[in-house]
């Protein structure tokens, strides 16, 4: 009887232990407000120098809150700014422009010194416009007095250059100064196999070379006496880097250890030697951790904070002081750098009240920068994006399409959620998106929008899915395209193509877009045209055939096994200068930049179509089960709005290459850029000998008028796709005869479609 | 008087041992029970009820949900080859096993009986994997007989999956039959022998019936091992496969992914009632 109570009283605390487990997260799910919000966050300040930073050369902490920078903004100049409150306010200490450095010069590089004087090192400007300005030549080595600006001329002894240095720059790069007056520096050693790089270390006070040290790698940075070199591609992983460490006074290694850290250069971390601890920045966000970094701390929220935006990475980190950071951000394009200051508040909340998640199954550059930007401009939602492929046991889309279902199922769902390889009619029918057909009526009413791209996913007066941004599927190529109508007519033309590659497309890409972009041939409601299938697949492989004749051993980025539409992924490059190069027939592919369709119109190229009246949505719906609705709402106000469908525009970020949907943001990217901008643009022409041209508006509005008459989506289910490609392709490969293909396919859809 | 008093001290002495007999059969069946009860029993009363609701499980819809299915023609084919695969392969299953347990049993042939087990060790996966190897268009079976069969994505595809299946699975039942066959006394066959009865008459009269308590068990668990072949079929021919091996497990899954969790339930609560008719003759009477 004992053992029978103590049986019991097991059970029963075992049942009261799960009961505590599970009340926290029934909690989470209903969706109610945790009213204890903790407090304490560091808080981001974006800095403004007045003087765009390019490129960064020197960050100088001088303690009490001082701080000095060194940077340049046009090809030429040298600025220099500091700062008495811990990088809060900057005051611009000196400016050379082309002031104390010989005519035509450019720095390298520079150093700032602990007495203020700043070391530059300096090459001749590149006259040539591709080498973008660079500095050429043998390098010179300047100190610059930070209070006149007056320069005066290093000489320190390096090995003889000769001409290849020469051609590309001969000098010393990633200046570091010691407080005892010891200049270190990497020069680069360009030999046969590839470039080796060497660490130099002076003596400042007669110019002498104390020591050098073969590296890998340039990337180093000096740190009271010691070196850290950042040897990534010589071990570790890609979350991790193995650092090296020197005995800066004898260039002596000391030290080997692999950190636990995925960052790009190692200015993006920092030590406070005093308690012995490393901070590092990402696109994750600020860490702090042991010296080891076998303990790591999140200060920092990268997607909380601009650290995590799409298009820049963490340039360098400065700890000013344990509650101060300085973060620079780099352009991926190559623009201007960000200047970032973080700074801990006891008063602010922990983590905003409530938290809106943005979810998509793939990752999607478009989506994560619209978060971002919606995150940036109302600090007080907090917005999450999650990517459904990316979990660590996810290998399949199915996967990750089970789990998004449990999720919503269980009340825990995202609350906006890209429908782009979703069963979203299905999800739309069951009641699990909402509808968002007076939100739409709301934003037409305010904002000009391409409606005719809305109106497909319209049905009996309810709207679950809404197009951000789409694109148009195009053949390309010279002006005998344009007759192109039909993927007959297509056909033809390829097989027509004499000497040249009929198109430049991958050969098992070009199945999924043919079969995505003449579906509607195929499909009538829930069926299946045996007929229609037959001659779609015959003309493809026809198709495939005229590019196997040519082949030339070239990767033209085949998705291979990934068998998943990847209209929001690779298919976006339309090659203009392939095909305006007459190597290749056309190409076929989707028009998604205006700075594409403008470089049709400098080529001299036309634009056909495959089938009529296509176009490729990213499509985004708000989950009914949303505890968030508001905010998702206004997320969708703020996608469809001119100002954020501004993004599709320009150079800035060309991995998203969509047209907007608004009409006002679209008319915007029309218009004609700064003749500075143009001279930008056509760089790459005027190498080719050629003009460029900006279009004039009847050219753009031929392109507003193909637009407006897109009316039928091409079709994106992921279940058909995977169908056809998996049961086509080994009668593409000549291994299976049509009507078992066709029969194959058509069983299976009809099954699908039965479901 | 006294002898009926110590009769009524008895008994009653012995109803009490027999309730705390009874306390203690129920003590040990207790974890078993909550955990079935949580993990199974209440989530299948939550599968009936949403059998009449929507999606969401919210709006009531009667027998609608059980209207779509007999209407669906993905589930009609799914049912009609989810019964023939059972169909043929229990019977398959169990004949097969018994001659082969027989055969081990009987000659003494221990080597087979220790690798019995051994196509259950393999893991699926790769064991599919070697199925593919073999019934591919282009795999060994056709290149050794000079063959242009496509075995997995053609009708042949259903003879593909039974095979599987039986090779997988028929160790065990061998197993199982020997451990029943070892449950006959040795005596009876000896008597038999004396009598002049031969191998057929033997495993008739002895065998067959001594069987019998083992059998009905071995029955229900090959219609619940036949009725979760679903991985061999999807990891062999994916989610929609040929028609001939379209099972209602692939039915599930794919309405998992579309989330028709209504269709779903109506098809479990229809599948539960089926497998209930199915296993009721051979359910154990009297602990018999």
């Amino acid at each position: 009887m004992k053992k029978i109570l103590i049986l019991l009283l097991s059970i029963s605390m075992l049942l009261t232990a799960c009961g505590a487990d599970n009340s926290p997260r029934d909690y989470a799910a209903g969706g109610e407000q945790d009213t204890n919000v903790s407090k304490g966050r560091y808080a981001e300040e974006k800095i403004d120098f007045l003087q765009e930073v390019r490129t960064l050369f020197d960050v100088k902490k001088k303690g009490n809150g001082v701080v000095q920078v060194a940077f340049e903004s046009e090809p030429g100049s040298l600025y220099f700014f500091e700062s008495t409150d811990f990088g809060k306010t900057w005051q611009s200490s000196l400016e050379i422009a082309a002031g104390e450095l010989p005519e035509g010069y450019r720095a390298a590089d520079a150093v700032i010194r602990e007495d203020g004087n700043i070391i530059v090192s300096a090459g001749e400007m590149s006259a040539d416009v591709v080498a973008d300005k660079r500095p050429i030549g043998i390098y010179e080595y300047y100190m610059v007095n930070a209070e006149d600006g007056s320069a005066e001329l290093l000489t320190l002894a390096l090995p003889e250059a000769d001409g290849p240095y020469i051609d590309y720059g001969y000098g010393l790069r990633n200046l570091e100064v010691s407080e005892d007056n010891f200049l270190y520096a990497t020069l680069e050693i360009r030999e046969e196999e590839g470039s080796q790089y060497a660490i130099y270390c002076f003596d400042l006070s007669n110019g002498q070379q104390e020591w050098s040290k073969k590296t890998a790698q340039e990337d180093f940075s000096l740190y009271g006496d010691s070196i850290y070199l950042n040897e990534s591609g010589q071990g570790g992983s890609d979350k991790e880097r193995l650092i090296k460490t020197l005995d800066a006074h004898t260039g002596e290694e000391t030290e080997n250890r692999v950190v636990p850290m995925e960052i790009f250069f190692i200015k993006a971390v920092d030590f406070d030697r005093e308690n012995q601890r490393m901070y590092f920045a990402t696109r994750e966000g600020i860490f702090s951790g042991d010296d080891k970094l076998s303990l790591q701390e999140k200060l920092v929220d990268g997607n909380a904070s601009s650290l995590g935006e799409k298009g820049y990475h963490v340039h360098s980190l400065y700890m000013l002081s344990e509650k101060v950071f300085l973060v620079f951000m780099q352009d991926n394009a190559g623009g201007a750098m960000r200047t970032l200051r973080y700074e801990y508040n006891a008063e602010l909340s922990l983590r905003p009240d409530g938290q809106m998640v943005v979810y998509s199954l793939k990752q999607n550059d478009v989506i994560e920068k619209m978060v971002f930007d919606f995150a940036q401009k109302n600090p007080d939602i907090s917005v999450k994006y999650e990517v459904g492929m990316e979990g660590t046991n996810i290998t399949s889309v199915t996967d990750a399409i089970n789990i998004l279902n449990t999720e919503i199922m269980a009340g825990n769902g995202p609350d906006v959620i890209v429908l782009n390889g979703l069963p979203w009619q299905s999800y739309s029918e069951k009641g699990i998106l909402l509808d968002l057909k007076q939100e739409i009526d709301a934003i037409t009413g305010k904002e000009k929008l391409f409606t005719n791209l809305f109106s497909p996913y319209e049905e009996a007066n309810t709207q679950y899915a809404i197009p951000v941004s789409f694109k148009i599927p195009v053949v390309l190529g010279q002006q005998e395209v344009q007759k192109i109508n039909s993927l007959d007519e297509l056909v033809d033309v390829a097989e027509q193509s004499g000497a040249v590659i009929p198109f430049y497309r991958a050969d098992k890409n070009l199945l999924r877009y043919i079969a995505s972009v003449c579906w509607n041939s195929v499909q009538e409601g829930d069926n299946i045209s045996e007929e229609g299938l037959k001659k779609l697949l015959e003309q493809t492989k026809k198709l495939n055939d005229c590019l196997k004749k040519y082949d030339t051993g070239m990767d033209f980025g085949d998705m291979g096994e990934d068998k998943q539409v990847a209209v929001f992924e690779v298919d976006t490059v339309l090659d203009t200068f392939v095909v305006s190069d007459r190597a290749t027939k056309m190409g076929l592919n989707y028009l998604s930049y205006i700075n594409n369709y403008v470089d049709i119109y400098n080529y001299n190229l036309a634009i056909g179509h495959v089938s009529p009246n296509v176009f490729s949505p990213l499509l985004v719906g708000i989950s009914a089960k949303t505890t968030q609705e508001d905010s998702a709402k206004q997320f969708l106000d703020f996608a469809l709005g001119e100002e954020e469908q501004a993004i599709f525009a320009g150079n800035a970020y060309p991995i998203m290459m969509n047209f907007p949907v608004n009409r006002n943001a679209f008319q915007n990217m029309t218009q004609k850029p700064s003749d500075a901008d143009l001279q930008e643009m056509g760089k790459v022409y005027q190498a080719l000998g050629m003009e460029y041209k900006w279009p004039d508006e009847a050219y753009f509005n031929q392109l507003e008028m193909m637009i407006a008459e897109l009316s039928v989506p091409a079709m994106e289910d992921t279940v058909v796709i995977d169908t056809v490609l998996e049961s086509a392709w080994p009668y593409m490969n000549g291994e299976k005869d049509i009507e078992t293909t066709v029969n194959e396919i058509t069983q299976k859809l009809e099954l699908y479609f039965a479901e | 008087m006294k002898r009926q008093l110590m009769k009524s001290h008895r008994s009653w002495s012995c109803i009490s041992r027999n309730k705390n007999c009874n306390l203690k059969k129920i003590a040990f069946i207790l974890p078993s029970f909550i955990g079935v009860s949580v993990f199974v029993f209440i989530p299948f009363c939550d599968v009936i009820r949403r059998s009449f609701t929507d999606v969401s499980g919210e709006a009531f819809t009667g027998l609608r949900n059980y209207k779509t299915l007999a209407e669906n023609t993905a589930f009609l084919l799914a049912m009609k080859n989810t019964g023939r695969f059972i169909a043929v392969c229990v019977p398959l299953l169990l004949i097969l096993s018994l001659i082969l347990a027989n055969f081990i049993f009987f000659g003494k042939h221990n080597f087979l009986r220790k690798i019995c087990l051994l196509p259950m060790a393999v893991p699926i996966a790769s064991l599919v994997f070697v199925w593919q190897m073999f019934f591919h268009k282009y795999g060994l079976l056709n290149s050794w007989f000079r063959l242009q069969i496509d075995w997995i994505h053609s009708s042949y595809a259903y003879w593909v999956l039974i095979f599987s299946f039986l090779w997988k699975n028929m160790g065990y039942y061998v197993i199982l039959w020997i451990a029943g066959l070892q449950g006959i006394s040795e005596s009876l066959y000896e008597a038999a022998a004396v009598d002049g009865a031969g191998a057929v008459r033997k495993f008739w009269y002895i065998t067959m019936p001594g069987l019998m308590p083992m059998a009905s068990m071995t029955i229900v668990l090959a219609l619940t091992g036949s009725f979760k072949s679903y991985r061999e079929a999807y990891l062999l021919a994916g989610e929609y496969p040929d028609k001939s091996i379209y099972m209602v497990q692939h039915l599930f899954n794919n309405w998992f992914r579309e989330m028709s969790l209504e269709k779903m339930s109506a098809c479990a609560v229809i599948l539960v009632c089926i497998f209930a008719v199915a296993v009721y003759p051979f359910r154990k009477k009297d602990g018999v």
